[in-house]
């Protein structure tokens, strides 16, 4: 008699849980999107991950900003004067600017920013140019004056286009209160959204910024959900749950493409893979390296494992963007010129076939990432297509920790090959990549050059063009620098990755380009 | 004189906080010999200066030998102090439990569920031995065990949620929705696909265990008094099956804390697995030990409740 009751109590509540839900998908007002980190920290200084800066986008403004057409654009600031010697660089606030809780925006915030991106009690993690700033003064509530220590071009990237954080909450804190902070949590922004919950793992809100200086969103709500599982993600938008999934693999493409409730939108992303060149042994042998970039099927893996989903690369700058260099091809797939450049440096095949050099194998590893299957299966189109010019390789694949640690390839003094993505944006400063300043020592040791590449002039060049203000020259400059990294191979740039976005054909007023979206107040939802 | 449970308990626990020091070295030894560290996140993002990374790594610590912050970590928790997450500057404990709501709703589902299930259908096989309804089980359980969790639980979103549109794909709630009946709405597919596999497992050994007490002396003799056969089967048969699945749901205790990370992932549930996962990729030392050592205990205790429900189950059994 219980079990009978129990048991019809459970088919009620089942039935009940399976019936359809009245209002499947966002309700309107509401854009919902996906991502697949946990975001660390929602102070763009301490953030680590990708995943908090696609919510903190929403959030902060800088000076200036890069619009989705590529043009810097003033925000925060009106407009800015930089001295005849290049060290005096002054802005103009935007009047009438408040924070999401209400306090109004004033240069004093701009300065905090500057101690915050400079206090080493701050666990932070972005603060590229703040190093070059002597001192800030804010003669009026709307100037702010930033005074260098020598000359550096890249100061408006990277200042002007910094995000502002409002010295009123974080200014009476100490440095490791800041690192605890609800703020982190909770941040207080001039963007157009404010978070207004964060359910860890789960999802953030964002609603509309009622102070936001700009025209007043036409979304009520933004929603960022967390959901690690890729092949899950495409599900939440097949079953109309999403306004927007960014970034669809290759792979669920053409998939995605049929669904009628879905528009894609193609855009080159500024990132590249390439495959990075330890220089220990033979590799610091520029025909070697040559070589290589033509036994290379990179048009190939366009094709095939990318299913046209990339674009050919030829060097760091992105090929729609105002600072690469045109005049540059990428190399062919040319195996007789391959064997040909060895041959020229010295390699003779030996018995097995493989080349040698007094009495050494030309033996070159290489390694990818087990996260990027892509990657993975254009590792085993490469290998194969350098064994045919007598390079003897070996193939692994490992996890990000193991591949760039101190046990992994890059460490252990000989010659490896290592396939992974990268990208300084769609800004040129590459310094850090090809300054042999900045060739780490080890695993843990700062700097980006672990491919040891070192050339005096590429030097002279990255450092003349930090201190360039003349945009013309600054260009001449960098226009020689992708000349180098084309002629020296320090890494062979495989491809662009071509990003598509899937978004519900509900959504309006959302564009996306190389360089950024369409601003997020412009965005609704039908 | 002292009571033998009392002395028992007692020793055992101190055993436990032996061991549970032995497992926070080993696997913190181990996590410092693991290629990668906790900068390992930040050496690979072109926004982070090199400069900067030195900073930090004096500023977590990471510039002393693994030993120190080992000691160091060790003397915080004999105080109290967990911590703070190198990443998100949270403290540790707090961090795990506001993850205890939904890990737990979750996990007790499955548990729930696998307890309903899993206890009719081995006592059914067993009774029902080599019919064909038996025959069905095992296969049943054999695919059910067999099949790997993110395939199914896929295959149930495409169905449920793509498909048919019955129930959600993934999450916990409706944004802004508190409503019992959305909670289990979401509950549904996750809790089944996390179920199925105790269900497969447990009414497997379960139909074994009957299966040998169903060929016992004391069941004969039962069953020759005349006793009723559901009695029987009630009152000595599945009390004596049941020690091998307390060993196994005792064993599964700490599963309740630790979460399910694939199951997690595919419902995009908001569990402690996710949780883990996430520390152990970025190295995050103190949130990451905080797991283990909670995670360790719970499956100690989880050891000490088997081996006394035992006794509570089979007067034979003392402790001493």
């Amino acid at each position: 008699m219980n079990k009978g009751i129990a048991l019809a109590g459970i088919c009620c509540l089942l039935a009940a849980a399976l019936l359809p839900s009245a209002g499947a998908g966002p309700a309107p007002g509401t854009f919902a999107t996906v991502v697949s980190e946990n975001p660390d920290n929602f102070n763009p200084y301490l953030a680590s991950l990708l995943a908090s800066s696609q919510v903190t986008r929403y959030v902060f403004n800088s000076l200036y900003t890069i619009n989705y057409k590529g043009e810097w654009e003033p925000a925060l600031a009106t407009g800015y004067t930089v001295s005849r010697d290049g060290l005096t660089w002054t802005f103009t606030l935007r009047p009438g600017v408040r924070w999401s809780d209400g306090e109004p925006l004033t240069s004093a915030d701009a300065k905090f920013t500057w101690q915050l991106a400079t206090n080493k009690d701050v666990h932070i993690t972005y603060a590229s140019g703040f190093d070059k700033i002597a001192s800030v003064d804010t003669p009026t509530p709307v100037s702010i004056v930033y005074r260098l220590k020598e000359p550096y071009a890249p100061f408006r990237d990277q200042i002007a286009g910094a995000a502002i954080v409002p010295q009123h909450v974080l200014g009476p804190l100490s440095g490791e209160q800041i690192n605890r902070a609800p703020f982190n949590q909770k941040p207080v922004g001039t963007g157009p959204f404010a978070v207004s919950e964060f359910v860890t793992d789960d999802h953030v809100t964002l609603t509309a910024n009622p102070y936001y200086w700009r025209s007043r969103p036409r979304l009520q709500r933004l929603i960022v959900r967390i959901v690690p599982d890729r092949n899950t993600q495409v599900n939440l938008l097949r079953a109309g749950e999403l306004s927007l999934l960014a970034s669809v693999p290759p792979a669920q493409l053409e998939e995605i493409r049929r669904l009628p409730t879905v528009v894609v939108k193609r855009y080159l992303s500024p990132v590249y893979a390439l495959i990075q060149l330890d220089e220990y042994e033979f590799l610091r042998d520029v025909r070697v390296r040559q070589a290589l970039d033509f036994a290379t099927p990179k048009a190939s893996i366009i094709k095939n494992i990318m299913k046209g989903q990339a674009e050919p690369a030829v060097s760091d700058m992105v090929p729609n963007g105002p600072w690469a260099n045109r005049q540059l091809k990428p190399r062919p797939y040319d195996p007789a010129r391959a064997r040909q450049l060895l041959a020229d440096a010295g390699f003779r095949p030996g018995p097995d076939g493989v080349l040698a050099k007094g009495g050494r194998r030309l033996l070159i590893p290489l390694w990818t990432l087990s996260s990027q299957p892509l990657l993975v299966q254009a590792l085993q189109l490469i290998a194969p297509a350098w064994r045919s010019i007598g390079v003897a390789t070996e193939t692994h694949s490992a996890s990000a920790a193991a591949l760039f640690g101190q046990n992994g390839p890059q460490w252990n003094g000989r010659d490896a090959a290592l396939i992974f993505g990268w990208g300084q944006g769609v800004l040129p400063q590459n310094r850090i990549n090809w300054h042999s300043a900045y060739i780490p020592k080890d695993a843990n040791a700062p700097g980006e050059n672990a491919e040891r590449y070192s050339n005096l002039e590429m030097d002279r060049l990255l450092d003349e063009a930090d201190r360039t203000v003349d945009e013309a020259r600054r260009h001449a400059i960098y226009n020689r620098i992708q000349e180098l990294e084309f002629r020296d191979v320090p890494i062979i740039f495989l491809f662009w990755f071509v990003s598509n976005d899937a978004v519900a054909a509900s959504v309006q007023g959302y564009e996306a380009t190389t360089f950024g979206a369409t601003p997020p107040e412009e965005w609704s939802t039908r | 004189m002292e009571h033998p449970l009392t002395s028992y308990i007692a020793r055992r626990a101190g055993q436990a906080c032996i061991l549970l020091v032995l497992v926070s070295l080993v696997s913190y030894g181990i996590m410092n010999v693991a290629p990668g560290g906790p900068l390992a996140v930040y050496l690979h993002n072109p926004q982070v200066t090199p400069e900067k990374i030195e900073v930090l790594r004096v500023q977590l610590g990471l510039d002393r030998p693994w030993y120190g912050r080992y000691l160091a970590w060790l003397g915080g928790i004999a105080r109290g102090h967990w911590g703070y997450s190198y990443y998100t500057g949270r403290p540790v404990l707090e961090m795990i439990a506001e993850r205890l709501p939904a890990t737990f709703l979750l996990m007790l589902s499955a548990f729930a569920l696998a307890i309903a299930l899993s206890f009719p259908l081995g006592v059914f096989a067993a009774t029902h031995k080599y019919s064909w309804g038996d025959n069905l089980l095992s296969l049943g359980s054999f695919f059910a065990w067999a099949m790997p969790t993110f395939w199914f639980g896929l295959m149930l979103q495409l169905i449920l949620a793509v498909r048919l549109r019955i129930l959600p794909v993934a999450g916990m709630h409706e944004i802004g929705s508190t409503s019992f009946l959305d909670l289990l709405r979401h509950l549904v597919m996750p809790g089944l696909v996390l179920g199925l596999g105790s269900i497969a497992s447990w009414s497997r050994y379960l139909r074994s265990s009957v299966l040998e007490v169903l060929g016992q002396d004391y069941v004969r003799t039962a069953r020759a008094k005349g006793m009723p056969g559901r009695r029987v089967l009630n009152r000595h048969v599945l009390r004596n099956s049941l020690i091998p699945i307390v060993t196994l749901m005792g064993l599964d205790l700490h599963v309740l804390f630790g979460g399910a990370v694939i199951t997690e992932s595919i419902f995009g549930w908001p569990g402690m697995g996710r949780l883990f996962l996430s520390a152990l990729n970025n190295r995050d030392y103190p949130l990451q030990m905080a797991g283990l050592l909670i995670s360790a205990s719970l499956l100690i205790v989880g050891n000490l409740l088997a081996d006394l429900a035992y006794a509570a189950l089979d007067p034979r059994i003392r402790y001493e």
